[in-house]
């Protein structure tokens, strides 16, 4: 059975190549839009692979299509599922740069005209986008039982009461070296390893696949997660100069300056930042004076806001100048406010978050990407780092693979990369800095498309992309009005993958719902 | 702990520092591939995990070159690293070096945002746009949207 199935794709894939659809790397110089090549079961028989050296000498565009229905609401959404490559190819040279692999889920019989559609990517760099694919707001999703860890594995694959489907289609995507996706020769993985090259490389796909299906005139959005949410400041830019209006972005958890967050540049920088996040984490486990009930969260968030702004940050600035040791008002304040022990702050006044999450409750390492995650030191959950996402691994590997072959009828003998290691070899600089600061990469987006619309989407509990240093990041945007009135921010009870939580997640789709229906009607 | 890494990361072998597994892995995944490319079925193998989670996060290299604490630009001076920003592509599109471009000159550069609005830009209808007209054009959009923006 299994072996016709094979047969009968190699018969298919034989017939699109005859029939020279697709635009593989062949034909080279500009391509026909001619959309790409389907097939109703597909036996992808390419071996791709996620090395930075790796390089396809040539790639097809070849997808397959699978029929599916979702209730969303009150309301039933038909849609088409579509996994393949497409080819990414220079703005001007038109030559060919990668092969994508991506799973699109559009809504049947819908008007292009006016049906958004959204792009969609994790970050890392080096992540493909199985975490936001399996997780968020796509048809389907994974139960992890967030932020328990006590969820059954493999997390069973259910319908998603709360996808997006209901407001736009969704292009799932991965990086280049991540999931399936592979750099065309002459160009290896590596040369997309870098701020600009990668956000080039993603532009010239998102032209692509807007041209092959006939988009252009939908309402387009970009929706990326930490990493990708710096790729989208880039690439917003990088549209509009090459004339693709986009409708709005939703920045998920974001780091738009690594230089201002002291998780990575904690040898200056101060974790002024972080300090109403660890007051969030701290109310969690119960640990701050007086601790907030959870409908008190958001004030006592405001409280550490100014806190951290007012005292904090100014006497962090004394210590790291000239070692000037806090008074001891600040002292009881800090540890009223967050639960952290007086011998912490006093050995390491400016907390950063590692060592935050090792030493808020002893002999317990609490998660970085959701801190209301723990496990015992020692423990195979703390194993890696980080017990939030050390849980989700092992699901999210068996399951993506398995999702792709049986549900989504796609089939290929490589193993569809969850991580890769581009983060290694990254080309962090840009604009001239040796970590991209991306806030004038936006502003340069909302110059060029003034009605550009911006939806940050944070949790409270996220130690990675502290929601305090994104809105500090974004308040640089502000006009001279004061606030801009073109971006919004939302906060929710949850990690850096804030929709695993399920009264986050129901939360934001209804955030989102407003945000998609504020953009379209945007003059 | 190292039975909880191998389980996740059984498939990758990258974070581990041993070299032989990583040989192994690759023999295995080659493996695959030769016998699935000559006698089919194919069978989707498992998703690999090469590293953990990470971001934001960069290597210790990077982040010894970082050391020095950058300006966070706003209003005036980040005003000013826009202007940078378009000024660069449109020299960058400038191949005569006359500080103007031609619609055809914008669209070899892929400036599509020019080529879109040219017959605007072009205000004197020469068929030759400078950056100021570009910044003209902007800011008139800007003005434009600006008056449509809902009072709160």
């Amino acid at each position: 059975m299994i072996y016709f199935r094979a047969l009968m794709a190699i018969m298919l894939i034989g017939t699109c190549f005859m029939q020279g659809c697709g635009g593989g790397g062949g034909s080279g110089g500009n391509s026909s839009n001619a959309p790409p090549a389907t097939t109703v079961g597909y036996i992808d028989t390419v071996v791709y692979s996620s090395a930075p050296g790796a390089s396809l000498p040539t790639a097809a565009e070849i997808t397959v299509t699978t029929k599916n229905q979702i209730v969303i609401g009150n309301i039933v959404v038909s849609y088409t599922a579509t996994a393949g490559h497409l080819t990414a190819r220079g703005l001007v040279s038109g030559a060919p740069e990668a092969s994508f692999f991506y799973v699109a889920y559009t809504a049947d019989n819908a008007n292009a005209a006016t049906r958004p559609i959204t792009f969609v990517y994790n970050g890392g760099p080096g992540s493909s986008t199985a975490w936001l694919h399996l997780g968020s707001f796509g048809p389907k999703r994974l139960v992890t039982g967030n932020p328990a860890t006590t969820a059954p594995v493999p997390f069973p694959l259910v319908d998603n009461a709360e996808s997006m489907l209901d407001v736009s289609d969704l292009v799932f995507v991965d990086a280049t070296g991540s999931g399936l996706s592979q750099a065309i020769a002459p160009n290896t993985n590596q040369t997309f390893w870098g701020v600009d090259a990668d956000a080039r490389v993603f532009r010239d796909f998102v032209m692509r696949y807007l041209a092959v299906n006939n988009r252009s005139a939908s309402p387009k959005f970009l929706f990326g997660e930490s990493y990708g949410t710096t790729r989208t400041a880039v690439l917003a830019n990088l549209l509009e100069t090459a004339g693709v209006d986009l409708k709005g972005i939703i920045l998920q958890s974001a780091v738009l300056n690594y230089n201002s967050n002291c998780g990575v540049v904690s040898v200056v920088q101060s974790c002024a930042g972080h300090l109403p996040t660890y007051a969030a984490v701290g109310a969690w486990y119960n640990l701050a004076n007086p601790a907030p009930t959870a409908a008190a969260l958001p004030a006592f968030v405001a409280q550490a806001r100014t806190l951290a702004t007012s005292q904090y940050d100014p006497a962090v600035q004394s210590y790291l100048r000239t070692n000037t040791p806090p008074s001891a008002t600040l002292l009881t304040q800090l540890i009223n406010t967050t639960g952290f022990a007086l011998t912490n702050w006093q050995t390491r006044f400016n907390i950063d978050p590692d060592y935050f999450q090792t030493r808020l409750i002893p002999g317990t390492l609490i998660g970085r990407y959701d801190a209301r995650v723990s496990a015992p030191s020692g423990s195979l959950l703390a194993a890696d780092g980080d017990p939030s996402s050390t849980f989700l691994a092992a699901s999210y590997t068996t399951r993506i693979a398995e999702y792709l072959s049986t549900n989504l009828n796609y089939t290929n003998p490589s193993a569809y990369v969850l991580v890769g290691n581009a983060i290694q070899t990254w080309d962090f600089s840009h604009d001239a800095r040796a970590l991209p600061d991306t806030i004038p990469d936006l502003a340069a987006a909302m110059t060029l498309n003034p009605k550009l619309k911006t939806l940050s989407v944070n949790g409270y509990h996220d130690l990675a992309t502290p929601f305090f240093v994104t809105e500090n990041d974004l308040a640089r945007l502000g006009n001279n009005l004061g606030n801009n009135p073109n971006i919004q921010i939302r906060f929710y009870g949850g990690g850096h993958m804030t929709y695993l939580d399920d009264a986050a997640r129901i939360a934001q789709k209804a955030d989102l719902v407003q945000f998609y229906q504020n953009a379209l009607s945007a003059l | 702990m190292s039975i909880f890494r191998r389980r996740h990361f059984q498939w990758a072998g990258a974070t581990m520092n041993t070299s032989l597994k990583h040989g192994m892995v690759a023999f295995a995944l080659s493996l695959h591939c030769c016998l699935s490319a000559a006698a089919m079925p194919v069978v989707t193998p498992p998703a690999v995990q090469m590293r953990p989670l990470q971001d934001p996060w960069v290597p210790a290299a990077v982040r010894q070159k970082n050391l020095r604490l950058l300006e966070e630009t706003s209003g005036a001076t980040l005003n000013a690293q826009v202007e940078a920003k378009l000024k660069a592509e449109f020299d960058f599109a400038d191949i005569t070096r006359s500080g103007m471009l031609t619609r055809q000159h914008a669209s070899n550069a892929g400036l599509g945002y020019i080529v879109k609005h040219f017959a605007v830009i072009d205000r004197n209808k020469t068929g030759w746009v400078r950056f100021a007209d570009v910044q003209e054009f902007l800011r008139a959009r800007a003005m434009a949207s600006t008056a449509t923006v809902p009072k709160p």
